[in-house]
């Protein structure tokens, strides 16, 4: 502790967190004494200040102090009264009266139960609750986390969550702590006050234990609040993991009456929010890419250095997969609009079968043996993030062959949810790996009558493909026929088609490297604008004179201000003396040289394909400005900056032109006729500063 | 499309389009989507807006990404169950800028 000592009037108290300051102001003169003390607030800043200009993020904090967190006294070492405590909370743990029952959980991570257990004396019979989970940390680590209820994080998660006070009332030492706290709760419910005593023991077996009880205190908030006092008692049990990888195993019990007039059967409905804060420590410590990561190399490698003999029944059941779906040509389906412009989609009615086949084909910026292990890793934590308490299991018979075990819930009222049992095989050969899913069974997993037994057959075939850029290229179909059993009519699950698909939009964008492959195509058209040296000819000459006239045509014009959602973009509108159709023009500053900018116009077209990925709509309504052509986009070749394609001049074609410009690209793929062959190429000029791109059509024998 | 240098740094993009979609759409349809079509320009500012990174920034890209903050997204407009459409906008915001990508590692 050291003290500043301001002249006559300040001194300032500082300790390594704590400051206390204090402030008698005496300016002398003849201002009022009242006008002073109201200035007393503003002079406390000082304190806010210090505090701004010292203060780390919560998290940093926090894991600072739980690194610090002693640890803690072995359960012998208690004093009476303590031991008492700590037992009264284990028998939570330990009654043996009651059945635990499953509780749909909110998280995928965390498993959740309750059970009914006969009342102490005084206490309203509201359900013991369970969770158990796995955290990513040290057992001490992770009590630290939960004991640290003063941590900044908690703090702040109390403050958004608009809780009228959290704070410490006594101190008994280290692991020993009495707190209070005030839950905010909907209209027309009174606040809840909760008041208990912390403990963090561990345990004979060095398990780590964090206890919660009661407290009858009165606590001295500062300030008149009308509140309902709530009762809880908790008991968590951290146990460290056997296994290589830091962890721990966390069993939280939880009684929880949230007294007042709160129906009994409305508390324990809401039970599992209450037990969500398990899952709250284990988003904080999660490693789950890292985990994912190990995983996925794993499987990636034995798929790729490890050669697999395949038995006969396994060939057979990959050949009959693939004579059922693979053999199927795309020429054979019927578009389906993809959400995602990058992955093409279509569905097929097969006769015979109750569902529709739905295929997607698309290029991933991935090896071959990456994707499928992300595909083929169904028990991953990315892949049961967003499942629910759902079962999900992958059992592996050996490298090549596995029993894929899940349940999904489509969340309709009335109905089950579904159950799919199936086999996943994979296979081999040359550069090309074939991964099949068919129905099977297993005598781990007999007919649930909860769930509806579901089938479906997967077929999907990873091709590798050029590398662009250095980046290696997979091409990956995957196809698909589902039933979902029961009484869901079959026009609903064909309409659900695009939507399942987009699984593979999922996988496309989990390995995007649009970025990279962007900026090496960029700074190659960049050369190419810079170094371009040939002469244009005369139609080329005109369509630029005339690209320049709509910029004196527009400057002779009234334009008014054109609201942009933007506020960066400056817009105008203007109509001509004779013409009601609208001008408009629009400037931004772009934080890029002018030959940066038009290097993608220039390769624009050939973006609309595989390159620029990211420009594809931004710069797909640049071809109607390429005067007298539109530009229709289908069964496209592309071969350096040149691409061959098909179009219909404006006024010939009105259908197509309208189309074109509706949504932009989306309107373009696979709606238009196709009249003639052109080859197109993409002209930039330098004219002193200025750089202008423009595109130009020329005709070429069909 | 005009493109035209303005610094060492900067280019200005002037863009003018007389638009006709034709068919029986009306004029003052096609009028009033002109502002939809002149967007085209916000997208190429911010692609290469989002191209930039952290150390190459200055006030001029803060106030470009602020201004960028400001517009509404696809993103918000299709944002996941118990996602806020701000944090949907914001989600989207930093995933596509490497220099807001790099605040967040930070």
């Amino acid at each position: 502790m050291c003290m500043f000592a301001f002249p006559n009037t300040f001194s300032l108290t500082l300790t390594h967190t704590q400051i206390t300051y204090l402030v008698q102001a005496q300016l002398n003169g003849i201002i009022p004494r009242a006008l002073l003390n109201t200035r007393i607030k503003s002079t406390l800043s000082t304190v806010l200040t210090m505090q701004d200009k010292f203060e780390r993020p919560p998290r940093v904090v926090d894991a600072e102090m739980q690194a610090l967190f002693p640890l803690p006294p072995l359960l012998d070492s208690l004093d009476d009264d303590q031991k008492a405590i700590v037992s009264s909370c284990r028998a939570l743990e330990t009654d043996v009266n009651g059945e635990w029952v499953s509780l749909p959980s909110p998280s995928s991570f965390v498993r959740m139960w309750k059970k009914f257990t006969p009342p102490r004396r005084g206490e309203r019979s509201v359900a013991l609750g369970k969770a158990t989970t796995t955290i990513d940390c040290s057992a001490k680590k992770a009590a630290a986390k939960w004991f640290s209820v003063m941590g900044r994080l908690p703090v702040q998660k109390s403050n958004e969550q608009g809780n009228p006070a959290r704070l410490l009332v006594t101190t008994n030492g280290v692991h020993d702590i009495c707190w209070a706290t005030i839950k905010k709760m909907p209209f027309p419910l009174l606040n809840r006050e909760l008041v208990g005593r912390t403990m963090c023991v561990t345990d004979t077996n060095g398990d780590v234990l964090i206890t919660y009880s009661p407290v009858d205190d009165i606590v001295d908030y500062g300030m008149k609040m009308k509140t309902v006092r709530a009762v809880s008692r908790c008991f968590v049990r951290f146990t460290p993991s056997t296994s290589s990888v830091e962890q721990c195993e966390v069993a939280f019990h939880q009684y929880l009456d949230a007294g007042g007039r709160l129906p009994e059967w409305l508390v324990n409905l809401k039970m599992s929010l209450g037990l969500a804060a398990v899952d709250d420590t284990r988003a904080l410590f999660q490693r789950d890419d890292e985990i994912d990561k190990v995983e996925r190399d794993e499987l990636a490698r034995v798929l790729k250095d490890e050669p697999q003999m395949l038995t006969a029944d396994e060939n057979v059941l990959v050949n009959k997969v693939h004579v059922k779906l693979g053999v199927l040509e795309w020429d054979r389906f019927e578009e389906v609009e993809s959400l995602d412009h990058l992955v093409r989609m279509g569905k097929i009615s097969v006769d015979g079968s109750s569902g529709a086949v739905i295929r997607a084909s698309l290029t991933v910026d991935a090896p071959v043996e990456e994707c499928a292990a992300w595909d083929m890793c169904q028990t991953s934590r990315e892949s049961l993030r967003d499942h629910g308490s759902l079962p999900r299991s992958l059992t592996k018979l050996n490298d090549h062959y596995g029993v894929f075990h899940g349940v999904y819930d489509f969340n309709i009222p009335g109905f089950r949810p579904r159950e799919f049992l199936s086999a996943q095989v994979w296979r081999q050969q040359g550069d090309e790996l074939t991964v099949v899913y068919d129905n099977t069974h297993h005598t781990d997993f007999p007919l649930n009558p909860s769930y509806v037994r579901g089938s479906s057959i997967v077929h999907t075939v990873y091709r590798s493909l050029q590398p662009v850029g250095g980046l290696p290229q997979t091409q990956v179909t995957w196809t698909q026929q589902v039933n979902l059993g029961g009484a869901i009519p079959k026009f609903v699950v064909n309409g659900q088609a695009a939507g399942q698909l987009m699984y593979l939009s999922t996988m496309r964008k989990r390995f995007d490297r649009s970025l990279e492959i962007d900026e090496g195509v960029r700074a190659q058209h960049m050369h190419l604008i810079t170094g371009h040296e040939e002469g244009y000819s005369e139609e080329e000459t005109l369509i630029l004179r005339k690209g320049r006239k709509h910029f004196a045509d527009f400057e002779g014009m009234k334009a008014t201000k054109l609201e942009m959602k933007s506020p960066t973009t400056r817009a105008e509108k203007a109509f001509g003396k004779t013409d009601s159709r609208a001008w408009g023009r629009a400037t931004v500053t772009v934080r890029a040289s002018p030959e940066e900018v038009s290097a993608p116009l220039v390769h624009s077209v050939a973006a609309f394909f595989s390159l620029f990925r990211r420009f594809l709509l931004s710069f797909g309504t640049l071809c109607i400005a390429a005067p007298g052509v539109i530009l229709t986009l289908r069964r496209l070749s592309t071969s350096d900056s040149t691409v061959t394609t098909c179009y219909t001049t404006r006024g010939r074609s009105r259908r197509t032109t309208s189309s074109v410009s509706g949504t932009g690209l989306q309107g373009l793929f696979g709606r238009k006729k196709t009249t003639e062959a052109i080859s197109l190429s993409c002209l930039p000029t330098q004219i002193g500063q200025s750089t202008r791109a423009l595109f130009v059509a020329k005709t070429r024998a069909p | 499309m005009r493109i035209k240098r303005k610094n060492h740094k900067e280019t200005v993009v002037t863009y003018v389009i007389h638009p006709d979609v034709g068919g029986q759409i009306p004029r003052f349809v096609m009028n009033w989507g002109l502002g939809g079509s002149l967007a085209t320009t916000t997208h190429i500012q911010e692609y290469f807006q989002a191209l930039t990174e952290l150390e190459k920034w200055d006030a001029d890209d803060g106030r470009a990404v602020g201004g960028s903050m400001c517009v509404t997204t696809k993103a918000e407009k299709h944002h996941e169950k118990g996602e806020s459409k701000v944090g949907a906008r914001m989600g989207e915001l930093f995933r596509k800028h490497k220099g807001l990508e790099e605040i967040a590692e930070k």
